[in-house]
């Protein structure tokens, strides 16, 4: 049959059409990957998280955390110095529950009247293991730590402050504030250059108008704006130059189904410099 | 030939670029004759054609026998167009003719032509004209991919001989 001889030549650039489909789909495959493992994280981090309420509850996290405590603190010597400093009035009357707390633990137990003593005359240089060792347990507040039903409690709190340590130390680099103490959390600000904002989502027939069509916001001014919208085959449904676009989730005319679309915004930061985001969005019908 | 078949699957796999514009290069005009075949205009042909070469470049590395890439080619190409067909609403043919009872010489008539007229027919039975008359599936065979009743498929096919025909000598 002469037709299986039949070659017909494709028109110029399907070649290219072909590969810009499947980098797209590459995307999407790696998109899938990074939603899942962020899934993961997030079920983890849950997990873990209520685990430590958990735990809280149980009288055994006191224990636990003692055990954890020397390993966190042993690392540097300076947050042990600075330690020092707020639990120093205190130690007189930690040094009262610290027996305690040493009690359940007969591996600190020989250490621990020898650590109450130590803070008293404040030997700075012979710094030790031994000494670094007990010192979250006296770490928490004299006046909560008197009471021996608040045990549980205790070591939450020392768990706050060393969350707030953390916090603090992470957030100054990035964040510009004047003082890192005594700042309501919800008010720092935070400046990253040229970000784009898009929402994960959007609904056309929704009821909110604001979520009805898709659009993004910049922290700073774009040039040369491109955007691209594809949707699971990579087939590109959405185009537009303009920065301020909204799009209503129609291709031609016709209303695109429900589902995942990319989107890839290239543009100049107020640099100048090319850049390139991506991300995907939801359609809900 | 076969040589040069390896040679371009392992630079495909190897995601060289040059490797995978030689493969397209080398295959694209016998996939286009059997998308053309299947479709129902050119661009529908190349949106077909997208989809199989789709097919091809992510499913390489699962092909065993490079030297056969034409072959394997050939029939990615065949399966997306019976799944095009098979997307569209699974029909039923009244026998009404008997298959063998019309003959269509084709011989006479250069390729485009027949292609042209082929592009006239409704989706199905130009499918189940392609599969039998072209690729060479048994009546049975083609019920089966395309969900029929062999009799359907009888039917169907009798009928675009009988469309062709008019087609053709009109």
């Amino acid at each position: 049959m002469n037709l299986q001889d039949y070659r017909p030549q494709p028109d110029e650039g399907l070649y290219e059409k072909i590969q810009h489909r499947l980098r797209v789909r590459r995307l999407w495959r790696m998109g899938g990957i990074a939603a899942g493992v962020a899934l993961v994280a997030a079920v983890t981090l849950l997990l873990t998280l209520s685990g430590k309420n958990s735990e809280a509850a149980g009288e055994d996290l006191a224990l636990a955390k003692t055990e954890k405590a020397p390993a966190a603190v042993l690392q540097p010597q300076q947050p042990a110095v600075q330690a020092d400093e707020p639990v120093a009035p205190a130690a007189t009357p930690a040094a009262t529950p610290q027996p305690q707390k040493a009690e359940p633990q007969p591996a600190i137990e020989p250490q621990a009247p020898a650590v109450a003593a130590l803070p008293l005359p404040q030997v700075a240089a012979p710094v030790t293991e031994a000494k670094e060792q007990p010192l979250p347990q006296a770490k928490p507040e004299p006046a909560k730590a008197v009471t021996p039903t608040k045990v549980p409690e205790k070591s939450e709190y020392s768990e706050h402050s060393e969350y707030s340590d953390y916090s603090e130390k992470s957030e100054s680099p990035s964040a510009t504030t004047e003082s890192a103490k005594g700042v309501d959390p919800s008010n720092i600000p935070v400046h990253i250059d040229n970000l784009i904002w898009a929402p994960n989502v959007f609904a056309p027939d929704g009821d909110i108008d604001d979520n009805r069509r898709f659009q993004m916001r910049y922290s700073s001014s774009v040039t040369e704006f491109h955007l691209y919208i594809y949707n699971r085959g990579g087939r590109q449904v959405y185009t537009s130059n303009d920065p301020s676009f909204s799009w209503d989730g129609t291709h031609n005319g016709s209303r695109l189904p429900q589902g995942g679309y990319v989107w890839i915004a290239k543009f100049r930061d107020t640099s100048g410099r090319p850049r390139q985001e991506q991300g995907t969005v939801t359609l809900i019908r | 030939m076969s040589n040069e078949y390896t040679r371009m699957v392992e630079g495909c796999r190897r995601r060289d670029a040059k490797a995978q514009r030689a493969l397209y290069d080398a295959m694209a005009p016998m996939a286009m004759g059997v998308c053309m075949r299947y479709a129902r205009d050119r661009e529908q042909a190349q949106d077909l054609l997208q989809d199989g070469f789709i097919k091809v470049y992510e499913n390489l590395s699962k092909l065993r026998e490079p030297e056969k890439l034409g072959a394997w080619v050939y029939h990615i190409m065949i399966n997306v167009c019976i799944n095009h067909c098979r997307a569209a609403k699974p029909q039923t043919y009244i026998e009404d003719c008997a298959a063998d009872a019309v003959t269509l010489p084709l011989d006479p008539f250069a390729a485009e032509e027949i292609v042209k007229a082929l592009q006239q027919l409704s989706a199905p039975l130009r499918t189940v004209f392609n599969l039998i008359e072209v690729e060479g599936y048994s009546i049975e065979e083609v019920a089966q991919e395309l969900k029929m009743q062999p009799s359907s498929v009888r039917s169907a096919l009798c009928r675009a001989k009988a469309q062709l025909r008019t087609y053709l000598t009109r």
